[in-house]
């Protein structure tokens, strides 16, 4: 069906079968239903995600004069200036936009080398793993620049090597993320010389490599932006304990099915995968299980390696695909639910009560809420942006947190003097019985709890 | 093999000398003590929890570990626990062996066979332990070994589920791995051939088999409810596999990437792909299972690994060099001197106070304590321990499953220290508490007057509620009469 070499010698398609007219529409309607998906749950819910609200406050501050911090966030201003266009309807829109570029270039990528409908069954197997991005939103983004540099390594062209460094660049300054531009072209690189590339195509393979390492330096944060993106990756197990990035909180619903999938896929088809794939598939799957968040990358590289090998037969790409598009709905009309329970109310009370707060979250993520109201009274501990504080800044925030033995001593020596913490959490009952702290606010999840004699702005 | 043997003889001595020397470090295997005990005694495998319990007595039980109970209730100290112990290693030791010995069935190379059996022998450690789930491995392995044979002793399989489901309820997998099995030769050669024809027999013939146990195809439905049982969340183990465990990182991990990455090969690919596909399903699930993926893979990713790269294939046939006859009588001797040093580092090194694991010291100064007592244990495993004790009931143990799970909901609001935990604690009419030092809960008791530290050293604390509070109506008796000594140590009040 496919009519191409997919050995470990095979390079470019042979020939190209005429694509089936009506899988192919059956594909395409797919594909457009979880653009409509992805930017149902953006509408529903994104907007009020905490690491949203910070990202678009970043932006507006950069859009407003302010500095640019070290991560650059141009993601952040892109995202403020859409904003500023047309409000969240045009945010949604363009999450769809991303999404669909996303699903289209693993498509595109995977169609070059294994035929139209199998592309799609490889977008379909990049959906299956990023059903949870749909949750937290925000992530699309990312997708489309991963599956837009592994298309631009794939050319094997010095104008792929020249496009895959200017994606690069784009990507570490939109957001960090982009570090992994370089050891994924880096593996390609490695991957295309265990399959014996010789000559140009080898020193392309290489130069595409090199560009993309130059590349992360080319961002405000300068020379600093590896250690700080590898920070904000959440690799580092010291914050992974801070922020959980346990494939159970970051993708309850997709992450074991996902990730047995490729698995299933690579055990089955692995031996006929081109050896260039290997090293990047191996890089994804580490990624992926040492922070879930990564599954839906691990789908973009896979994907279209997957489907080369697999040569899947015309009928199975076409079911993928729409059980793909139909879980994707699922997910999308869940989020609402999912994703409720931000304190906005509180945050609003304690921003407007005229009294100075040095705030403590427990969930940290609740502190970016309070970043993003951007109120002159709130001064969080920490928020979102763990990567730029110090170590010993997260050393209390943890111990504080998960009340280890002497957080109390943490709490004076940070001088907090308020806390917004879960309803269920220890740290809560703790204060509760402390008859230093006072309890003045709540919701039907978080409760806020200020020092007896708090001091006055 | 040759080469393997080396690797096998050294996690042999690992795992003799942790399991003879080292203290106990499982709760569960007080009471499965005392559990053998009861068996002897009664003439009965009791079928409902007692008065050992005070939230849950009456509730069904379905006591899987009956045979490695009555056993381990025999094998108290001295040299019988050495035997027992020691049998326990071998189990897991021989597991090992045997997937090494089907790897190079399959036709793995020496070279292939080395690094796979120490992928997979790290993936045992996390889970290793004088535990009857280690006992289960061997007949896991020699399941899928006697599943491979083309022939009647394929059928083998059967006995060997039947008593794989008298020492644990993971037998329920046999009859599931048979039919993937079935399925994927049915894949790999399209069609119904005799092996895809015995493969669907043994899955039949398992399903019975498996019933074939003191608690006949209720131990079957146990075994799949706990697939859906809420409590995991709350037992360690059950925990999603991450890249933080020791035995995944370094042993189940590189073998799942060397498998993705070479992909498998050969007349079996499909076979292969969902009998190792079901193992990644189940490592993706829970950290208990890293052992099981570890097993399963090390002869399908051995041979797969061969296969693919050159370096790994097998040397081609040639008479026996110098060399060769050298190393025949070399490579045991070496093993031999690996496997006596690494056992001897691991003897000296092992701590001699066996009671300071598992609130062993705080449980100590409960059972000398006058009175009765409803005890709270911050960590459940621990009152594996006080089950069994005289004048002492537990709110939750190690036995786990058979509790309701209103009393798990109790147990993670009061251990959680969740807004109603105290309510929870007095309704349930708890008077005794053993705590870690500094955890949350000994937070929270140490800032409440109704309560006094009865017991303390550096790691735990037992706490008794005052003589004055007020108590629930459903308490026992208790009569207090502890207070804390100036070492830490519980002496008797007047």
């Amino acid at each position: 069906m496919i009519g191409v070499g997919v050995g470990r010698d095979a390079g470019r398609p042979q020939t190209r079968e005429r694509p089936e007219l009506a899988a192919s529409a059956v594909a395409w309607a797919s594909a457009l239903g979880l653009a409509v998906a992805v930017a149902f749950s953006f509408v529903t819910a994104n907007p009020n995600l905490p690491h949203v609200a910070l990202t678009l406050w970043l932006g507006r501050r950069l859009l407003g004069g302010a500095p640019a911090d070290l991560l650059g966030r141009l993601g952040g201003v892109v995202a403020a200036l859409v904003e500023r266009a047309g409000g969240e309807p045009a945010l949604a829109l363009a999450t769809a936009f991303a999404a669909l570029a996303a699903f289209a270039l693993i498509a595109v990528r995977a169609s070059r080398v294994a035929g139209n409908v199998a592309g799609f069954a490889a977008a379909a197997l990049a959906v299956l793993c990023s059903l949870d991005l749909l949750r937290p939103g925000g992530g699309m983004t990312n997708l489309a620049f991963a599956a837009a540099l592994m298309l631009a390594l794939d050319a094997r062209t010095l104008l792929g090597a020249g496009l895959a460094a200017l994606l690069a660049v784009v990507w570490c300054n939109a957001a960090p993320e982009g570090l992994l531009a370089a050891p994924l072209a880096a593996a390609w690189a490695f991957g295309s010389t265990l399959e014996g590339a010789r000559g140009a195509r080898l020193r392309e393979a290489w130069l595409g490599a090199a560009g993309c390492a130059l590349a992360t330096l080319a961002t405000p944060a300068g020379a600093a932006f590896p250690k700080l993106a590898y920070e904000a990756l959440r690799l580092d197990r010291d914050l992974v304990a801070l922020v959980p990035v346990h494939p159970v909180d970051v993708a309850p619903a997709a992450y074991r099915v996902g990730f047995t999938l490729v698995v299933l896929g690579a055990l089955a088809f692995g031996a006929r995968l081109r050896r260039a794939e290997l090293p990047p598939l191996g890089f994804a799957l580490l990624l992926a299980l040492a922070n879930g968040a990564f599954l839906p990358l691990l789908g973009a590289v896979a994907g279209p390696a997957l489907a080369c090998a697999a040569r899947l037969p015309r009928a199975f790409c076409v079911a993928l695909v729409s059980a793909a598009a139909c879980a994707a709905v699922g997910v999308s009309l869940e989020t609402d639910r999912a994703n409720a329970g931000q304190p906005y109310e509180l945050v609003a009370q304690l921003a407007a009560d005229g009294t100075s707060h040095r705030l403590f979250c427990e969930p940290l993520e609740w502190c970016s809420v309070a970043t993003a109201a951007a109120a002159p009274g709130l001064r969080p501990f920490m928020d979102g942006r763990v990567a730029e504080d110090p170590p010993a800044l997260r050393k209390m925030q943890r111990a504080i947190g998960r009340v280890n033995a002497g957080w109390r001593a943490e709490v004076s020596r940070a001088r907090i003097d308020t806390f917004l913490v879960t309803r269920n959490e220890a740290l809560a009952t703790l204060l509760g019985l402390d008859p230093h702290w006072r309890r003045i606010a709540s919701d039907e999840r978080a409760l806020v709890f200020v020092r007896a004699g708090g001091t006055k702005r | 093999m040759r080469f393997a043997w080396l690797v096998v003889a050294i996690f042999a001595a690992r795992f003799l000398a942790t399991a003879i020397v080292y203290p106990q470090v499982d709760g569960d295997l007080s009471w499965q003590r005392w559990l053998g005990a009861r068996i002897l005694a009664g003439g009965a495998i009791p079928r409902a929890l007692g008065s050992e319990t005070f939230t849950a007595a009456g509730s069904p039980w379905l006591p899987q570990e009956w045979a490695f109970s009555l056993v381990a209730s025999l094998a108290r100290g001295g040299l019988p626990w050495a035997l027992f112990a020691g049998a326990v290693a071998l189990a897991a030791v021989a597991a090992l062996g045997l997937a090494a010995a089907q790897g190079e069935r399959r036709g793995a190379s020496p070279r292939a066979l080395v690094l796979c059996a120490t992928l997979a022998g790290i993936a045992l450690f996390n889970s290793f332990g004088v535990r009857v789930q280690v006992l289960a491995w061997l007949p896991m392995v020699a399941f899928l070994a006697l599943l491979e044979v083309d022939g009647p002793w394929c059928y083998g399989a059967i006995a060997v589920a039947a008593l794989w489901s008298n020492l644990h309820a993971s037998a329920m997998l046999a009859p599931v791995l048979a039919a993937l099995a079935a399925l994927g030769s049915a894949l790999d050669e399209r069609g119904w051939t005799p092996r895809v024809r015995r493969s669907a027999l043994v899955a039949l013939g398992s399903l019975g088999a498996i019933c074939l146990n003191p608690f006949g195809w209720q131990l079957a439905i146990y075994a799949i409810g706990l697939f859906a049982s809420p409590f995991k969340a709350l037992i360690g183990e059950w925990k999603v596999s991450d890249v933080d465990d020791f035995s995944f990182a370094c042993g189940a991990l590189p073998l799942l990437l060397l498998g993705a990455l070479t992909g498998l090969r050969g007349e079996r690919r499909f076979r292969d792909t969902l009998v190792l596909g079901a193992a990644t399903w189940l490592l993706l699930g829970a950290a208990r299972n890293i052992a099981v993926f570890g097993l399963v893979a090390l002869p399908i990713v051995a041979a797969s690994l061969s296969r693919a790269f050159p370096w790994f294939a097998p040397p081609s046939p040639a008479p026996p060099s110098r060399s060769d006859r050298i190393a025949a009588f070399a490579l045991p001797a070496v093993a031999l001197g690996l496997a006596l040093v690494v056992a001897s580092v691991l003897v000296r090194e092992a701590p001699h106070d066996g009671g300071g694991e598992l609130a062993g010291p705080a449980i100590q100064a409960l059972a000398r304590a006058p009175g009765e007592h409803r005890v709270f244990c911050a960590d459940f495993a621990w009152c594996g321990r006080v089950v069994g004790l005289p004048h002492d009931r537990v709110f939750l143990d190690g036995r786990a499953d058979p509790y309701p799970q209103a009393v798990w909901d109790d147990f993670a609001a009061i251990a959680f220290l969740r807004p109603e935990w105290r309510e929870r604690l007095a309704a349930r009419g708890v008077d005794t508490v053993v705590v870690g030092r500094g955890a949350r809960l000994d937070q929270a008791l140490e800032r409440d007057a109704r309560w006094h530290a009865a017991f303390g050293d550096k790691d735990y604390r037992l706490w008794v509620l005052a003589p004055s509070a007020p108590r629930s109506p459903r308490r026992s008796s208790f009569v207090p009469g502890l207070r804390s000594g100036a070492d830490g140590e519980v002496v008797r009040g007047s």
